[in-house]
């Protein structure tokens, strides 16, 4: 648990315009709100998310995660499949540096799904409270 | 081409430990094609080094360039203005990378990044594998196009060995025993018969056994550079 | 000329011969070498010293050929590719002969990966067909380079071993041919534990008069439990043992009794075949048995030549 009460983690979510990005705006559309310190960027497909993407975006935030389609659901066919490869790298470099490795995460939705949006970046957003703020952060 | 793997990340953080500035270094050739040293691993190798350093509160400050190849001189001098500000250089390049990196700049330390493997072929994604050793004079020509230095774990000229089982080597039931190859395809070929003849003792002298080896074409040689 | 060594002069007159084979151990004691000799004096024309065998450092085969040679018995030193250049395998013959050993068997030898010592760096300089090439050319009065010898060239018997269990089937008889085109005067086969595939493979030899060339030792060793067998037959390249042999033991009461009788059957049957020339006895940690095989498959006692 952060010691510090008042932490407000920042979050990169990388997400496929077919699926999280769509959902982030079903969810506008609702006027749903998530916290405010997200980053969101649009990727053309989650298979194009790259651990280099995950780490560039850890060494300025406290959490990364990638948006993509639902199992059996990518566009692209194994994007989603490749996604989840690379958050599993992702994980082991963590690892090796002793960084936690649920600072990065895969997390799978349809475009229709505003609510499940929220629900996934909220979640995410706790459990970085809960972590505190990135050990290894180079850009304060 | 040669097959490289990056070093473990604490035995690099161990060589980083006294830098506050370091250069990683990539290189364009082999090792981006093996994906040990490229552009993309220089990046992620940086964050790492970044991060790491930073979690125990000694910032590194890491400057990250990739060259189109690290064993060329030329392109070495291209970098001698970043070179100038960094305490060190973790060069990602293959063994002949590093060395030329250091021999292009004799005050810098250069700490080898990677271990050099073998010269090889990418067979599937993510697998290598050794197909030569540069022995100096190739015997590809009686062995049916495969290696016998490189690819028998014993690099005998007589094989199979009695070890050979079901096309696999003794020393590892999951490579193929070279000789086995050798043979069938030599008999795919209608050549069998001339694995009858006994191959003659080896002249190493043009391997490393030779001593460190060097090859000079006067047909390329400058007159000046004489 | 000195005399020719007892294995060869056995070799040439057509008696039904015996070697035997004593594994130097993991220590200097020499006394466990002597101790071995002594048991094993008289039931077995010459005795292979096994060189580093599987690659775990022991007591080297060309002292253990002298201690066998002070007890009378007479050494035939192993020689394997994976530890010397040609400059020291070419150096221990001058030596081993130097000692009064005549007999040398040329092997590969076993990479070091199974060894005591996986992380030594291997030699392999020249293979084991070479080997016996050199060997060859060294009793002829040359050295590898090809020069020649000031002195009496060494004498030798030089043998060499085939695997008829190992792959391609049929390439096997052609890597004994080169075997013999290199020079060697009589090669020792891998054990036998499947007689059937075994007999195939003579019968290649023997259309190809190969037999004729060369003096082919069949490989016996006795098999002490059911175990194994099977280890054998899963898990050692080039090694291959028949389900009628590991079923017989099963069935068995006393595994080592019939172990050994199936030993003495394999001699009996190979005294018959054509194109044998005798046995090879390679009683692995169980050589006290060797005089019993000897005497109940009637090879005792040893005829003088
Ligand atoms: S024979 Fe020599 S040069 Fe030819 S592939 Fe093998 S190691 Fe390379
Ligand atoms: S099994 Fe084949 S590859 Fe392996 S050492 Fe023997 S001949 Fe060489």
């Amino acid at each position: 648990m952060s010691a510090d009460a008042n932490f407000q983690p920042k979050i990169v979510v990388f997400a496929c315009e077919n699926s999280g990005w769509l959902a982030a705006e079903h969810a506008a559309s609702l006027g749903l709100s998530y916290p405010e310190r997200v980053e969101l960027i649009k990727l053309p497909c989650s298979g194009k998310i790259d651990v280099i993407y995950f780490m560039k975006a850890l060494e300025k935030s406290d959490g990364t995660m990638i948006m993509a389609c639902q199992q059996e659901n990518c566009k692209f066919l194994k994007g989603n499949v490749r996604a989840a490869q690379r958050v599993r790298q992702t994980q082991n470099l963590l690892k090796e540096i002793g960084i936690e490795e649920d600072r990065v995460g895969i997390f799978y939705l349809a475009a229709n799904m505003g609510h499940k949006f929220v629900e996934i970046v909220q979640n995410f957003y706790d459990k970085m409270r809960e972590l505190g703020p990135n050990p290894g952060k180079v850009i304060k | 081409m040669i097959i490289a793997e990056r070093k473990p990340i604490d035995e690099i953080l161990g060589f980083l430990s006294k830098h506050q500035k370091v250069l990683v270094l990539g290189c364009g050739g082999c090792v981006t094609v093996c994906l040990a040293g490229g552009e993309k691993e220089v990046g992620i190798l940086g964050s790492e080094l970044a991060m790491a350093r930073s979690k125990e509160g000694r910032p590194l400050e890491v400057v990250q360039k990739t060259i189109e190849r690290q064993c060329d001189f030329e392109y070495l001098e291209g970098i001698r203005h970043i070179v100038k500000d960094v305490d060190a250089i973790l060069s990602l390049a293959c063994g002949i990378g590093i060395q030329t990196c250091a021999e292009a700049f004799p005050d810098k330390i250069v700490w080898p990044g990677v271990n050099t493997k073998f010269l090889g072929v990418n067979l599937n994604v993510g697998v290598w594998a050794e197909r030569c050793q540069a022995c100096g004079q190739c015997v590809l020509d009686k062995t049916g196009g495969i290696c016998p230095v490189a690819r028998c774990s014993k690099s005998i000229f007589n094989g199979p060995c009695g070890g050979s089982q079901n096309g696999k080597c003794e020393v590892d039931p999951d490579t193929d025993c070279a000789w086995a190859l050798i043979h069938d395809r030599l008999a795919r070929l209608g050549e069998v018969d001339s694995l009858r003849e006994i191959m003659a003792i080896k002249d190493w002298s043009f391997s490393r056994d030779g001593g460190p080896r060097k090859l000079v074409r006067e047909d390329l040689e400058l007159e000046s550079g004489k | 000329m000195k005399a020719a060594s007892k294995l060869q002069r056995m070799c040439e007159s057509g008696n039904f011969v015996v070697t035997g084979e004593i594994g130097p151990p993991k220590s200097c004691n020499g006394e466990i070498v002597r101790h071995h000799a002594k048991m094993l004096k008289g039931w077995c024309e010459s005795f292979n010293l096994t060189d580093n065998q599987t690659a775990i450092v022991r007591l080297s085969s060309i002292a253990a050929g002298k201690i066998l040679l002070e007890e009378g018995l007479e050494p035939n030193i192993q020689i394997v590719c994976r530890d010397r250049n040609r400059i020291a395998a070419q150096s221990d013959i001058l030596g081993a002969s130097a000692l009064g050993m005549k007999n040398v068997l040329c092997l590969s030898g076993d990479h070091q990966k199974f060894g005591n010592h996986p992380t030594a760096k291997n030699v392999f300089d020249v293979d084991s067909i070479q080997l016996i090439q050199i060997l060859d050319g060294m009793r002829k009065g040359y050295f590898a380079n090809g020069e020649q010898m000031k002195d009496e060239p060494p004498q030798l018997f030089i043998g060499c071993a085939a695997n008829p269990f190992a792959d391609p089937f049929e390439f096997r008889v052609t890597r004994l041919e080169k075997k013999a085109d290199a020079g060697a005067d009589f090669c020792q086969t891998q054990c036998i534990l499947d007689m059937e595939r075994f007999e195939r493979w003579m019968e290649l030899v023997r259309a190809r008069g190969l037999h004729k060339r060369i003096k082919i030792l069949g490989g016996i060793t006795p098999i002490k439990s059911v175990k194994a067998a099977k280890y054998m037959k899963k898990f050692v390249a080039g090694m291959m043992v028949s389900d009628d042999l590991i079923e017989r033991l099963e069935k068995a009461e006393d595994v080592k009794a019939e172990g050994l009788q199936i030993a003495i059957e394999q001699i009996e049957r190979l005294k018959k075949m054509e194109g044998i020339a005798g046995v090879h006895i390679m009683a692995i940690a169980w050589e006290e048995k060797v005089p019993e095989i000897c005497q109940r498959a009637g090879l005792a006692p040893r005829p003088e030549v």
